[in-house]
């Protein structure tokens, strides 16, 4: 009796051990949509989450979401590991340039644009964005919000000095110089951890960071216009000394931090740091204003459109579900609110036109969006090169005089073509 | 029958839980680790499983490759300095403690705090202190007249490795300070007083009778803290995450970066049992030398000690002539 009792004591633990198992193969039938959102450090952005759930929730009967905020810069990460773990999300935010990875792999479901299945409705969204999303003719997030970088700079400083607003890459180091000079502020925030600052230079002198090339991907970061992009962004910082030493290692953040600190004059960021910068700060009301990138020798401006898309992890046992959230979130009306509280622009068209701010110092992002943006390659393989840190440890090795941009570039034209392949 | 399976299977059936925790937690994971290090597996193998056997290509990467050989010295380096300045400080902070003085109690309790601290906290309140601009470091040796004004402690990798190895010492010293004073306090007062009575100054008392009485302990706490500093992570990715350049990449840093940033799984995997093996190694080596060692008795080997002759009665008597004794004595 004895016996049979631990007999039956031991394969009930042996039981329980194998019901705590997580299950893998995506989530459950049950329970709330899972639902990732990114987390830009902005305050805002809970506040509307929470209010839109308890909307839709009240709106859809027997609907539940439960939402949890991801930071950036640990997403692609959290990502790899969820879809490792088979515990994805059912829908997710995901940076724009990371949705080629995961849609090529098969994470993610086929997106639906418009009010059909497939391609068919793209042209509803800002086109670069949709571009962002597809892999060999698929797409796989639908736009939610866009944003581009333009240039932030103190009027004031710039007033003192005699110098308007830089539009060129010359009259920046003209501009510079002066407030290096003439001021005891640092003159623009050259980073070296800030990959969107450099690349976008590349463009600016003519060149490309990839192209097609019968059908395979080639790296353009060793043409000789790449090189000098490189070289003039790193120069701003090693010969021009237009920010402190400890530039090197600063990533966007920092310079909005020296910015704000009345350290900075000048900087490269978007309408996300201008408008909780100006909330922080109302002593920098009106002495702040933002133009368009300056222009690069080839009289090019663009600047990198940045975003995310929403995207559905395939193997959702709610499709229905996701698909009425994803509406909800989309309708205009909401994503104009929620992108100005953020500081972003809509990636659909109609709701950008209602969302296009009539404050000249927000206007320049929609302008600098709208006519002089474009998105990085959309390939399987860049969001590796982003969390590698692929081209901002070769800027930094130029910016710290280790190597010059045309060792460095080749070096990084070599990985990127390896990973390209074919 | 009741009796065998009592005997033989009922233990088995107690430990099954645990064995399987064991299993589970220790087992898989790194026979898996050792599997997928012969594989090649990317992003796919997450997804779907598939991977590729490709033999030691990834091991022959980790040895040619200059920058995996390099991160591999790295390591070693900066681990074994944290462990010599982890030691050094938890040794002083012990002996500061192992005095009588007022406020001792409270200095006791304010010196643990350090470790309580969450490694990434930490971390991140260490970078603000070593802030290029507005650090409290920066200000402080400033004031004290030496020009770090602007001083960019995460420009290069000496710089950067000493605020990390800072952070990585104040971090640790408090448990090596913490064991140090308990076996400080557990040397026979008797032996201090033969010592001081034979004339022995204080530096002297350290050298000969303190230190050879703590060495036992040491030789532990030089193998936890080596094991800590070779595997350090937290620190290093909040501080600098490896850059500028991956100048102060670490074996861990650069495990989770072939893993999560460049999804070279296999990689990843080969670098994580070649750290393993090299603490293996050096785990042995350090127990090695700790077996050899007997309090008070320096120098004696283990098979001396087997050699001594067996008194009389419980101690000395090796378990089976002990358990011959009854047995004889039943016939």
């Amino acid at each position: 009796m004895r016996r049979a009792l631990l007999l039956a004591l031991a394969l009930a633990l042996l039981a329980g051990c194998g019901a705590l198992t997580p299950s893998a193969g995506g989530s459950s039938a049950k329970g709330p949509l899972q639902v990732w959102i990114m987390e830009p450090g902005n305050p805002e952005l809970r506040a509307f989450f929470t209010s839109a759930t308890t909307d839709f929730e009240a709106a859809h009967a027997g609907d539940r979401v439960a939402v949890q905020f991801v930071p950036w810069a640990s997403a692609h990460d959290q990502f790899v590991t969820a879809i490792g773990g088979g515990q994805m999300p059912d829908v997710a935010e995901m940076g724009s340039t990371w949705t080629p990875e995961f849609g090529d792999i098969g994470a993610l479901e086929p997106a639906a644009l418009g009010g059909g299945d497939g391609a068919e409705g793209g042209d509803r969204f800002v086109p670069s964005l949709v571009e962002g999303a597809t892999v060999d003719g698929t797409v796989y997030g639908v736009p939610w919000y866009a944003g581009a970088r333009a240039l932030i700079y103190r009027t004031d400083v710039l007033a003192t000095l005699g110098q308007s607003v830089p539009s060129t890459w010359d009259e920046l180091l003209t501009v510079g110089r002066a407030i290096r000079d003439r001021t005891g502020m640092a003159a623009f925030g050259v980073a070296g951890n800030a990959p969107h600052y450099v690349l976008p230079m590349v463009w600016q002198n003519g060149g490309e960071i990839a192209y097609r090339k019968g059908g395979v991907w080639r790296s353009g970061m060793d043409s000789q216009e790449a090189v000098a992009a490189v070289q003039f962004y790193a120069d701003l910082y090693r010969t021009e000394r237009f920010a402190p030493a400890g530039a090197l290692s600063w990533n966007a953040r920092d310079v909005r931090k020296a910015f704000e600190a009345g350290d900075l004059a000048m900087m490269i960021g978007g309408a996300w740091d201008l408008r909780p910068l100006l909330a922080a700060h109302p002593e920098l009301a009106g002495k702040v204003a933002s133009a368009l990138l300056p222009a690069g020798p080839s009289g090019n401006r663009d600047s990198f459109a940045g975003g995310s898309h929403l995207v559905v992890f395939s193997g959702t046992k709610k499709a229905a579900l996701a698909r009425r959230y994803l509406d909800f979130l989309l309708d205009p009306g909401r994503v104009a609110a929620f992108t100005t509280k953020i500081g972003f622009l809509p990636g659909a068209l109609d709701a950008l036109a209602a969302a296009t701010p009539p404050d000249p110092l927000y206007r320049t992002f929609s302008a600098q969006l709208q006519d002089h943006s474009r998105t990085y390659p959309p390939t399987r393989e860049w969001g590796g090169f982003e969390a590698d840190g692929l081209f901002t440890s070769a800027v930094q090795q130029v910016m710290a005089g280790k190597r010059t941009a045309a060792q460095a570039m080749k070096d990084v034209a070599k990985t990127m073509d390896a990973a390209f392949g074919g | 029958m009741g009796s065998r399976f009592d005997r033989r299977i009922l233990p088995w059936l107690l430990l099954a839980p645990a064995l399987l925790v064991v299993f589970g937690l220790v087992v898989y994971p790194v026979g898996r680790t050792v599997w997928l290090s012969f594989r090649a597996a990317g992003l796919p193998y997450l997804a779907s499983g598939q991977s590729r056997f490709v033999g030691l290509d990834n091991y022959r990467d980790l040895l040619t490759n200059a920058h995996l050989r390099e991160v591999f010295l790295t390591t070693a380096g900066f681990g074994f300095a944290c462990v010599a300045a982890t030691m050094a400080a938890g040794l002083a902070v012990a002996l500061l403690l192992d005095q009588r003085f007022k406020g001792r109690a409270l200095l006791g309790v304010l010196v643990l705090l350090p470790w309580a601290v969450p490694r990434v906290a930490a971390g991140t309140v260490w970078r603000w202190m070593f802030d290029d601009q507005y650090g409290l470091v920066n200000w402080t040796l400033s004031h004290l007249g030496h020009d770090f004004a602007g001083f960019s402690w995460f420009n290069d990798r000496w710089p950067a490795f000493i605020a990390v190895g800072v952070v990585v010492v104040w971090q640790s010293f408090p448990f090596v300070a913490l064991s140090l004073l308990a076996g400080l306090q557990s040397i026979p007062p008797e032996v201090k007083e033969a010592a001081r009575i034979d004339g022995a100054g204080p530096l002297q008392m350290l050298r000969h009778v303190t230190l050879p009485m703590l060495r036992p302990l040491l030789l532990t706490l030089v193998v936890v803290s080596t094991i800590w500093d070779f595997k350090i992570f937290d620190q290093v990715y909040v501080m600098t995450g490896g850059g500028p350049y991956r100048s102060t990449e670490l074996v861990a840093i650069t495990v989770w970066r072939e893993a999560f940033a460049r999804l070279h799984l296999g990689t990843a995997a080969a670098l994580a049992v070649a750290l393993f093996a090299v603490l293996l190694v050096m785990t042995i080596g350090y127990g090695r030398l700790a077996r050899d060692e007997v309090p008070g008795g320096r120098g004696v080997s283990p098979r001396q000690r087997r050699r001594e002759p067996l008194g009389p009665g419980g101690r000395g008597v090796s378990p089976r002539q002990r358990r011959r004794e009854p047995l004889g004595t039943a016939r």
